[in-house]
């Protein structure tokens, strides 16, 4: 407190340096370069005493807190860098498996085609060989049923002449022929 | 005992019996067999007569003594009057049946039923069955039977065997290889 109170003490005496009044803003007042250092000096000590620590802590603490913010900045970009790896391996593993799969499902699909279109066409064959063994059985059918016709017919004509035309003797011939053929073949004529 | 080998056992006697007055006789014998026993099956009073419990046994040997006595010899007429006093008068056709089949073996003759579109004369049956009898080696007897189906030729059955020569058999087999292309 004491050198507080000399310098205002200084500052109002009318007959100080500062009263002469030549004092200009570029003349040198030795006691007031004193007092300025002196208080000056004081000042420096008070701040050094007090403030200086709590400032340098607080920069410390400062310096601290940002090296600690860019190590988590730091590990975090790491982490961040590990991640879009990963996240890129996954992708392009899924991006692979996916290619995989849709292959597979192409081969898949192209088997299954193929197979369809091979059981179309066997089943097709098979349709054509039995609609042409149909035609060929009808035709076959056909055919027969009109030799039949045409045979029962004959058979029928024959019969009739026969009986028109046979006469005894002529039957009598044929009876004794066939017994003549029986006496000669013994049992095979039998049935 | 079956009715079969019954009817055998008196069809044998009967052989015996007639065997011993020569082959004649065992012919005569069955005809007599056979025509009572187609009496019999033809009149149904007859058969009742020779059935019925309540017509003594002594009356139905006399009504055969009355009915054959002018037609068979004495010893047919007793064979029929045993059979009878046997009740085993409902076995007189079998017995017939077994009679004939013992004499065909005896005399080794066949019995031919001959198929013919028209009743043969005399001459085509004698010719007939000439040929049946060199053809089957043994003395054969034809049944003759006229059928117009035949259309002509013959059929000759003996036993189960049947010998078909006719015309429709022929237009049958005719018909089958024009169908078949054999």
């Amino acid at each position: 407190m004491q050198p507080t109170l000399l310098l205002a003490a200084l500052a109002q005496e009318p007959g100080g340096a500062g009263g002469a009044g030549a004092a200009g803003p570029l003349s040198v007042d030795g006691g007031l370069v004193i007092w300025t250092l002196v208080v000056f000096g004081l000042l420096l000590f008070v701040l050094r005493r007090s403030a200086w620590p709590l400032l340098l802590a607080a920069v410390r603490e400062r310096e601290k807190k940002l090296e600690r913010m860019l190590a988590d900045a730091a590990r975090d970009r790491e982490e961040a860098a590990a991640l879009l790896a990963e996240h890129k391996r996954l992708v392009a593993a899924a991006r692979a498996e996916a290619q995989e799969l849709i292959a597979q499902a192409r081969t898949v699909a192209e088997k299954e085609r193929a197979a369809l279109l091979a059981q179309a066409r066997e089943q097709y064959e098979q349709l054509l060989a039995r609609a042409r063994k149909e035609i060929e059985s009808e035709k076959e059918k056909a055919i027969l049923e009109l030799r039949r016709e045409a045979v029962d017919l004959s058979i029928a004509a024959a019969s009739k002449l026969i009986e028109a035309n046979l006469d005894t003797d002529a039957n009598r011939r044929l009876v004794m022929e066939y017994l003549v053929s029986l006496e000669a073949g013994g049992e095979r004529a039998g049935r | 005992m079956k009715s079969t080998t019954v009817a055998r056992n008196y069809a044998q006697a009967l052989l015996l019996a007639a065997d011993a007055h020569g082959m004649a006789v065992v012919e005569r014998y069955g005809q007599l067999m056979e025509a009572v026993a187609g009496a019999v099956e033809a009149d149904e009073r007859i058969a009742v007569a020779l059935e019925s419990p309540r017509v003594s046994k002594a009356v139905k040997a006399a009504l055969l003594e009355r009915a054959l006595g002018d037609l068979a010899p004495a010893e047919f007429v007793r064979f029929l009057q045993a059979i009878v006093r046997r009740g085993r008068q409902g076995l007189l056709r079998e017995i017939a049946q077994e009679y004939q089949a013992l004499v065909d073996l005896k005399l080794d003759r066949v019995h031919a039923g001959v198929v013919l579109v028209e009743e043969p004369d005399a001459r085509l049956e004698k010719q007939i069955v000439e040929r049946l009898a060199a053809a089957f080696g043994k003395d054969v007897r034809a049944h003759f039977r006229a059928e117009r189906g035949i259309i002509g030729g013959v059929v000759v059955r003996v036993g189960d065997r049947v010998y078909d020569g006719s015309l429709k058999r022929k237009l049958a087999v005719l018909r089958r290889k024009m169908l078949t292309g054999e």
